[in-house]
């Protein structure tokens, strides 16, 4: 299987592409470590291992922090929690504003009520994008308390529009060739038109933010539980560890947060990098 | 003294990631002082490579391997790019297809030649400017002066072209190279340009490459022809002897492809409609009564792209609709289809008024009428399987088990000429012939009444094209479904059609049976379109009745005839009163008040034929003609 992968259009790709290299392999490792996590992590991640705020040695590489939890093994166990919410909600958002980007691109040139709807949902989405995302993700938590469930509902509400637009804006190109035309003369209904035929060649774009967006909501995770409006502590998360670290930073125990800062930078870096050259991939009339 | 262009054993290749192609295979081809030189050969045979080669203009990742061009004894391969520049600009003139693509949007036309005027001769502004008006005037744009403040928005696709033509002849280059230079115009303004061409060729005294697909514009214009396949040259010949007697085999099958699209009597019999057609009884499937579609357009103002059409199609008649674009062709096929809704008018189907129909129930209907598409990978969803396309109109009426739909699909890929393993290909694995195979499949699927054509061919390669004309003639002699042959491709129309409606700007100007229309055509503009066809035959004399300008634009048309502003027989009436559509002979109905009504006992002699003699045709073909018994 390895030999057939490096045979692969995508090996001979990536052979290139060092970036896309290391946003592979930092990929992998982050759904490595969130299947196994904890049961590899080498202390308890909710625990106290060892006396407070110990700096990095032999027996705690990156240190403990204020509790005494060795943050290793939080670092360790925390992309099970961030990468749940992180796919959640960007699976949540693809669904919803791939939906609505279809509708509100097949009917935004045609009769009547369509093209209604159709800008109604544009409108909306302005709206949403207009409202400020941290204040939308505090006022829930105010309201039910902090939970995951929150943070991938308020995440999921910050990404529809995203893939709403994207997904709009291909299933306008798409819907000007004229195989959907084809569609509609072989006796489909225009939304049977719009789901069967101009979704699946429109879906491309879609699929390759979906890569980028999952970075971005790791780091969004990370600010909403910074500003304590995230996921409920103990549990190991990026965000609470530096939030939780940041404060011991200023007393002089620097890695308490620049650990977890830089697994949370370069996870998302990766993840990006994965997303734009997987763009560029997908896209023919990118490469040669 | 060496030769203006000497390409000797030029060879290009193509480097991907992961091979190399050889595009070009020795190439060498001369052309003197101030000869035409035709390029023929199908869509990627390398004739476009070759010009961008000689211009040095290769993109990346293309490379020459071997081989020399020099112009007037100048070596220019492996020219820095700064020496090129300047023997592009000042010895080269290069002119390419989709003119407006190669205009800059945002500057003005003026400031754009008065560029290329002052880039190699630097000079005042003003100076620049009153030449360009000079070199506007010079390519037919009535008035310059004005125009030189237009953007290339604001131009026709023919105008747009000679503006290209002035960038191209500005600094009197010793060569021109143009690349399809009336590819997405319509014919009555190909013949104005290449007319142009040549006009000015001849002034400048220089030497003229042309390249181009279409062997009857080569067969005109040039005095010799070079036939390209598959990056090679493999005939290269003055074009009387080529045409008269091709050496190579595949130049050969290239004329006869060409040839057999023009005498349509030759190759196949004439339609055989006598026997059904001439039937007047026979039952009409599709009846337009009184067809309007307006589309509202900025400023409150409205463009009438069909303008009370009527006419019938009758069970197992083949009716061509044909026009330059923007004469609403199309758009009558869409509102046949409910693609689009009509303005005013009626559609009756088989009797029935469709018009009103809400667009849910003619979904049912939607199996009676089909339509076959011009881009043949257009039409295609690309990630559906080919089986699956064709099936698709069998699945949505519901009435077949998946066993049978499988069975019906084999059926129709061996009826279109495919063979079965064809249903489990995508689009992208085909060629753009087979692919139109396919989309005629999918159309006779549900053996509907009526199948709508919108240019079918003309995406095609001319020896693809025969084929399928072929195959659409077959089908409708075996399953009598009654086309609408939507084209600008008079030759096809010739071959397929038992009549013939002419239409421009939206009207209907003439409508009669087909062989008749094209040998008599009575109407200015028929006359006109039909002298503009370039047959690929030196020796065809072309009717010296030609339209002058533009087409007008539809948006507000002005009253009257809306010929009156190009017909060379206009008269003061006819810029104010509209022509009604009567029928002037048997059989033949015309728009136009300066054809006399001809009496049944005239009508015997087309007087058409003496006065506007549309092609003088071999006598080869006279010959043969006459020999075929007259139906009485």
């Amino acid at each position: 299987m390895f030999l057939r992968f490096l045979d692969s259009d995508l090996w001979r790709f990536a052979r290139l592409r060092p970036g896309m290299q290391f946003g592979f392999v930092v990929v992998i490792i982050n759904l490595l470590l969130a299947v196994l996590g904890p049961a590899i992590a080498p202390y308890p991640v909710e625990a106290p291992a060892g006396a407070s705020l110990l700096p990095p040695s032999r027996s705690h590489w990156f240190g403990t922090d204020v509790s005494g939890i060795d943050i290793l093994s939080r670092m360790i166990a925390a992309p099970r929690i961030d990468l749940t919410i992180a796919l959640v909600s960007t699976t949540i958002a693809f669904v919803a504003g791939v939906g609505l980007g279809v509708i509100s691109g097949y009917f935004a040139q045609g009769e009547k009520p369509g093209r209604i709807v159709s800008a109604g949902i544009m409108r909306i989405a302005d709206i949403v994008q207009a409202f400020p995302m941290f204040v939308f993700a505090l006022a829930l938590v105010g309201l039910s308390g902090p939970s995951t469930t929150n943070v991938i509902i308020a995440l999921a509400f910050l990404n529809i529009p995203f893939f709403l637009r994207i997904t709009r804006g291909t299933v306008l190109q798409v819907r000007s060739r004229t195989f959907v035309e084809a569609a509609i003369c072989a006796g489909n209904s225009e939304l049977r038109a719009a789901f069967a035929h101009v979704m699946p060649n429109a879906l491309a774009p879609a699929l390759v933010h979906f890569s980028t967006t999952i970075g971005f909501s790791i780091l969004l995770t990370a600010g909403l539980s910074f500003v304590g409006a995230g996921v409920p502590p103990p549990t190991p998360e990026l965000g609470l560890m530096i939030q939780v670290g940041a404060q011991n930073m200023i007393t002089g125990h620097w890695w308490t947060a620049l650990f977890p800062g830089l697994m949370l930078a370069v996870s998302v870096l990766a993840f990006s990098l994965f997303g734009d050259h997987l763009r560029v991939f997908l896209d023919p009339t990118n490469r040669r | 003294m060496p030769a203006l262009l000497e390409v000797e054993d030029l060879s290009v290749v193509y480097e991907g990631d992961r091979r190399t192609i050889p595009i070009l295979d020795s190439i060498s081809l001369k052309v003197d002082g101030s000869q035409t030189v035709g390029i023929v050969g199908e869509s990627g045979s390398g004739k476009s490579v070759l010009l961008t080669a000689i211009l040095g203009l290769l993109p990346p990742h293309w490379h020459i391997t071997s081989g020399s061009i020099r112009l007037a004894g100048q070596e220019l391969r492996g020219r820095d790019e700064r020496a090129l520049g300047k023997i592009r600009g000042k010895q080269l003139g290069l002119a390419l297809a989709n003119p407006r693509q190669h205009l800059n949007p945002i500057l003005s036309v003026g400031r754009q030649l008065a560029n290329v005027i002052r880039s190699y001769e630097p000079q005042p502004l003003d100076q620049a400017l009153s030449k360009a008006v000079d070199l506007l005037h010079a390519v037919g744009i009535p008035d310059p002066v004005g125009r030189l403040q237009a953007y290339p928005h604001e131009l026709s696709g023919g105008m747009c072209q000679r503006v290209i033509l002035a960038l191209a002849i500005a600094n009197a280059p010793r060569l021109l190279m143009v690349d399809e230079p009336t590819s997405g115009l319509d014919v009555t303004i190909s013949v104005q340009i290449l007319d142009l061409l040549r006009e000015s060729v001849r002034n400048l005294g220089s030497g003229l490459v042309l390249v181009s697909r279409d062997l009857g514009v080569v067969a005109h214009y040039c005095e010799r022809v070079a036939v390209m396949r598959s990056g090679r040259i493999v005939e290269e010949a003055p074009v009387r002897s080529f045409f008269a007697a091709p050496r190579e085999l595949y130049s050969q099958q290239l004329l006869r492809a060409a040839a057999a699209a023009r005498d349509a009597d030759l190759t196949i019999e004439a339609p055989d409609g006598a026997s059904e057609v001439s039937q007047e009884m026979a039952a009409p499937v599709l009846e337009l009564a009184g067809l309007i579609k307006r589309f509202p357009v900025k400023g409150g103002r409205q463009l009438t792209a069909v303008n009370d059409v009527s006419f019938t199609i009758r069970r197992g008649e083949a009716v061509a609709l044909v026009g330059e674009s923007g004469s609403g062709k199309t758009t009558v096929g869409r509102c046949i289809l409910r693609l689009l809704d009509p303005s005013e008018g009626t559609v009756f189907f088989k009797g029935k008024d469709v018009t009103l129909l809400p667009r849910d129930q003619f979904r049912q209907l939607r199996s009676r009428i089909q339509m076959v598409f011009q881009d043949p990978f257009d039409s295609m969803d690309p990630r559906q399987r080919i089986g699956d396309a064709i099936a698709e109109p069998i699945r949505l009426t519901g009435s077949a088990t998946q066993a049978e739909r499988r069975a019906r699909v084999d059926e129709l890929l061996e009826l279109v000429g495919l063979t079965t393993a064809a249903s489990n290909l995508y689009p992208h694995q085909m060629s753009a012939g087979e692919l139109q195979r396919v989309g005629i499949a999918r159309a006779i699927a549900t053996d509907p009444d009526l199948i709508v054509f919108d240019e079918p061919t003309s995406a095609l390669d001319v020896s693809v094209r025969a084929e399928i004309l072929n195959l659409l003639r077959d089908l409708q002699r075996r399953l009598g479904i009654a086309y609408l042959f939507i084209s600008h491709d008079l030759t096809a129309v010739r071959r397929l059609c038992h009549r013939t409606a002419i239409l421009y700007l939206g009207k209907l100007v003439e409508i009669g049976e087909t062989e008749s229309l094209f040998e008599a055509p009575m109407h200015p503009y028929s006359r006109a379109l039909l002298s503009s066809v370039l047959y690929p035959d030196p020796e065809q004399v072309r009717s010296p009745f030609a339209l002058t300008g533009e087409i007008p634009s539809p948006i507000d048309l002005p009253p009257g005839c809306p010929l009156h502003t190009r017909c060379p027989m206009a008269t003061e009436h006819c810029s104010q009163v509209s022509p009604p559509l009567e029928e002037k002979t048997p059989g033949r109905r015309l728009s136009c008040l300066n054809v006399p009504a001809l009496s049944s006992l005239a009508a015997q002699v087309p007087f058409e034929i003496q006065e506007y003699p549309y092609a003088r045709r071999s006598n080869r073909l006279v010959g043969r003609r006459s020999a075929r018994p007259v139906d009485p």
